[in-house]
């Protein structure tokens, strides 16, 4: 079945055309909320309210652009505002862990290391490295590299996606790789 | 005059120094390509340069060996499988979502029903006020007319009393 007899159906209420489409695209949004929001709860929350919002609004959905560039869409400014909802809860869990008398938690808390990766502490450490760095980039370049880093969308994708031209989304990914090496420079110089 | 082994001691100084430098300045063109270098995306001339220069230079060595491992682990990240109840679980917030709206509905129209009730009393009272206020001024208006009427015809004011005036004053 394709996109477009999948939204026609749902518009009309399909609630089994509605479950092949979660099913076609679940794990496309699961892993776009998840690259943003790095915790399996929230991505899956968020990932739901991703399909909700479709369901209830696919009757305004034009057909332009790709219904997975649509979905991507809602994903990245669900998990955007979902983490601009939470950043004073973020900011205080993380006083009350920099206060807790276990520093070692740090690694204990969810990571993508979780499934299958090498278990070691040097590893998990890395991850970590590379996630503080990653997310202390500007909004925008973390978006575009994380699609195009994880995601493995092209720079013509992530285009559409980001409502960008060509050549924006390659200079953010430019500027991206550009201050993750600063960052990991000063991190392992100093 | 500067002495043979006095020049040689400048020119081995300036050597090292120069050399120094050149460390330096390869160090920080190192640093500045790492991502690059790791993801061979520098010339091939550009990038063998910098890789005898990693070779050679410890510190730039431990700097790429570790930037390289941390940036490296984005490919060999593993993406995160999703819940099998994924489907369930959203059929699950859809439907206590479409009770929710019902359940807002109901509390809705309950919260609402004393509000509805009290307004029709208020309406049904100050309708009554209006009406009971006009009621009054329509009879104060007739007793008004009334008494006027007994004044007329007792000092004959009216037209019937004026003739009878007339006819009783010519009579006289």
């Amino acid at each position: 079945m394709t996109d477009a007899e999948l939204i026609q159906r749902i518009i009309s209420r399909d609630q089994t055309a509605f479950k092949i489409l979660v099913e076609k695209y679940q794990s496309l949004v699961y892993h776009a909320c998840y690259n943003l929001l790095r915790s399996f709860d929230d991505a899956e929350d968020i990932a739901q309210d991703v399909f909700i919002e479709v369901f209830e609004s696919i009757d305004q959905f034009r057909q332009e652009s790709q219904l997975s560039t649509w979905l991507y869409r809602i994903a990245i400014n669900k998990s955007l505002n979902h983490l601009r909802k939470n950043k004073w809860k973020k900011l205080f869990n993380s006083l009350e862990h920099y206060f807790s008398l276990d520093k070692n938690v740090k690694f204990d808390v969810e990571d993508s290391s979780a499934n299958n990766a090498p278990d070691t502490i040097e590893y998990k450490e890395r991850v970590n490295i590379l996630h503080e760095a990653l997310d202390a980039l500007p909004k925008n370049q973390r978006i575009a590299f994380s699609m195009h880093k994880f995601d493995e969308l092209s720079y013509q994708e992530i285009a559409n996606v980001m409502n960008l031209s060509l050549s924006s989304v390659e200079s953010l990914i430019h500027r991206a790789k550009l201050n993750l090496q600063k960052k990991l420079v000063n991190y392992y110089k100093n | 005059m500067i002495s043979k082994s006095k020049f040689f001691l400048i020119n081995v100084s300036y050597k090292e120094e120069y050399s120094k430098i050149c460390k330096t300045m390869k160090c920080r063109q190192v640093h500045k390509n790492l991502i690059d270098l790791i993801e061979h995306t520098l010339p091939e001339s550009i990038s063998d340069e910098m890789f005898r220069h990693i070779k050679s230079c410890l510190d730039c060595g431990e700097l790429y060996d570790n930037v390289s491992a941390t940036y490296t682990v984005i490919n060999s990240v593993p993406k995160p499988e999703i819940n099998p109840f994924f489907f369930t679980r959203l059929q699950q917030r859809l439907e206590s979502g479409k009770q929710k709206e019902a359940h807002i509905g109901m509390v809705l129209i309950k919260r609402l029903q004393p509000i509805a009730i009290i307004c029709l009393i208020f309406i049904g009272i100050s309708s009554g006020i209006f009406i009971g206020k006009n009621l009054v001024t329509y009879k104060n208006n007739s007793d008004q007319k009334a008494v006027l009427d007994a004044y007329a015809s007792e000092y004959y004011l009216n037209k019937t009393g004026e003739e009878t005036l007339n006819t009783l004053l010519t009579n006289e």
